[in-house]
C-alpha cells in the first residue's frame, strides 16, 4: 500500500505514457448542403498498434479550444460534429460531419477545425 | 528544454492510476443497459476510458462517441462513478444487438490523502522508459460553481495544455467526465487558453456543481 498524495512517481501504480502527439486541420467550407444530405471530411493518422487512450484538444475557429475527443457545435440550422477517434488498430481519424436533417438546404459556416491529440499508452494489456 | 518536451521531470508528478476496470454489457437493438460494478476505492474516482464493440478493445472509441456517427444510428456509451460503483450507460440505437466492452482507468481526486492498493500488477509496470514521455500533471484540483457561474483555473504555461474535467451535481453523488466539448447554453462546458482552463456551469440544474480537473504539460 502506498500513499498517493504528493508522490512524484511510484512503482506501485500503473501510469499512462505518451507515445506521440498528432495534429491536423480540417476546413469547413461555406457550402450548401441539400436537405437529407451530409457533408463530411476525414483526416487519417497512423499510430502504433495497441490499446491507447486519446487526450484531445479540438480548436474551432471563432470559438475556443475544447479539451475533448468529441465536440459538437450548434450552428443554428445544423450541428457540427467533430471527433478524434481510433477507427482501426493503427488509425486515428480526425472527423468533421454535418447532417442536414431539416427540410431545406442549409449553408455551412466556414470554420477551421484544428486537432491536437496526445496518443497515450493505456496500461491495460492488449 | 520546455516542460512540454521533457520526458520526465521531478517538478511534477506523473499520472498514478488508482484503479483499472474492465466490464461489458450487451444491449439489444434499440435498447440500453445500465451496468454498475463496485470499485472498492475509498473515494469517488475520476474515471476515463475507452469502449469497443470488440473484446480485443481494438478499435476503441471515446465515451460519448462511436463508429456509427450518422444521425439516428449510433451507440451512446458513458462511464461515471460514485462512492461505491463504476457506473456505465450502454445505449444501442442500431438495428442489431451489440456487446460493449469498457476499459476504464480511475484517478484519485486531488483532495484524497491516503492509501490504495497497488495497480502496478494489473497492467503496465511503472518503469522509466526513455522511449516515451511520462505525463506531467501540472495542476489538479476542484472548484464548485453556482448555476451559470464561470470558474477560471490559471496555469500560465504559455501554451495550450491538455486537460480532463469531471463534474458532479452537489445534490447527487455521481462524478462523470465532461466528454463532449463545445459551447452549450444549458450544460456545463470547458475550454482552454494558453493561460487558463475555464469552466462554465451553464446548467438547467439549480444546484451547484463541483468540477474536478487535471491539467497536463504534454503537447
Amino acid at each position: 500500500m502506498s500513499n498517493l498524495n504528493n508522490l512524484i512517481s511510484n512503482t506501485d501504480y500503473a501510469t499512462i505514457r505518451m507515445l506521440s502527439t498528432i495534429t491536423g486541420t480540417i476546413s469547413v467550407p461555406a457550402v450548401a448542403v441539400a436537405a437529407g444530405s451530409s457533408w463530411t471530411s476525414t483526416v487519417n493518422n497512423t499510430v502504433p498498434s495497441g490499446r491507447q487512450v486519446l487526450r484531445s484538444n479540438i480548436t474551432v475557429s471563432g470559438l475556443q479550444t475544447f479539451p475533448a475527443d468529441i465536440v459538437t457545435i450548434d450552428e443554428g440550422s445544423y450541428t457540427l460534429y467533430i471527433s478524434a477517434t481510433k477507427t482501426t488498430d493503427t488509425n486515428v481519424a480526425f472527423f468533421v460531419y454535418v447532417e442536414n436533417a431539416y427540410g431545406s438546404t442549409i449553408t455551412l459556416t466556414a470554420r477551421t477545425v484544428s486537432f491536437s491529440v496526445a496518443v497515450l499508452l493505456s496500461p491495460f494489456q492488449p | 528544454m520546455a516542460i512540454d518536451g521533457l520526458q520526465l521531470t521531478s517538478d511534477y508528478p506523473v499520472d498514478m492510476v488508482a484503479g483499472m476496470f474492465t466490464l461489458s454489457a450487451s444491449p439489444a437493438s434499440y435498447n440500453y443497459i445500465d451496468l454498475s460494478v463496485p470499485h472498492g476505492l475509498p473515494f469517488t474516482p475520476l474515471v476515463i476510458g475507452l469502449w469497443s464493440t470488440s473484446p480485443t478493445g481494438i478499435p476503441s472509441y471515446p465515451y460519448g462517441g462511436g463508429p456509427a456517427f450518422s444521425y439516428g444510428n449510433y451507440y451512446d456509451v458513458a462511464a461515471n462513478a460514485d462512492s461505491s460503483n463504476i457506473i456505465t450507460a450502454n445505449q444501442n440505437n442500431t438495428g442489431s444487438g451489440v456487446t460493449i466492452y469498457h476499459s476504464i482507468l480511475a484517478f484519485a481526486p486531488s483532495s484524497y490523502v491516503g492509501n490504495v492498493v497497488s495497480t502496478e500488477g494489473a497492467g503496465n509496470s511503472f518503469i522509466f522508459d526513455s522511449d516515451d514521455t511520462f505525463g506531467k500533471l501540472v495542476a489538479d484540483g476542484e472548484i464548485t460553481l453556482a448555476q451559470n457561474a464561470t470558474g477560471t483555473i490559471t496555469h500560465n504555461l504559455g501554451f495550450t495544455p491538455h486537460a480532463y474535467v469531471w463534474s458532479q451535481n452537489t445534490s447527487g453523488s455521481v462524478v462523470g467526465q465532461l466528454v463532449r466539448g463545445g459551447v452549450d447554453s444549458s450544460a456545463p462546458y470547458t475550454y482552454l487558453t494558453t493561460s487558463n482552463l475555464v469552466i462554465v456551469n451553464n446548467n438547467i440544474d439549480t444546484a451547484p456543481y463541483k468540477f474536478y480537473y487535471r491539467i497536463y504539460a504534454d503537447v
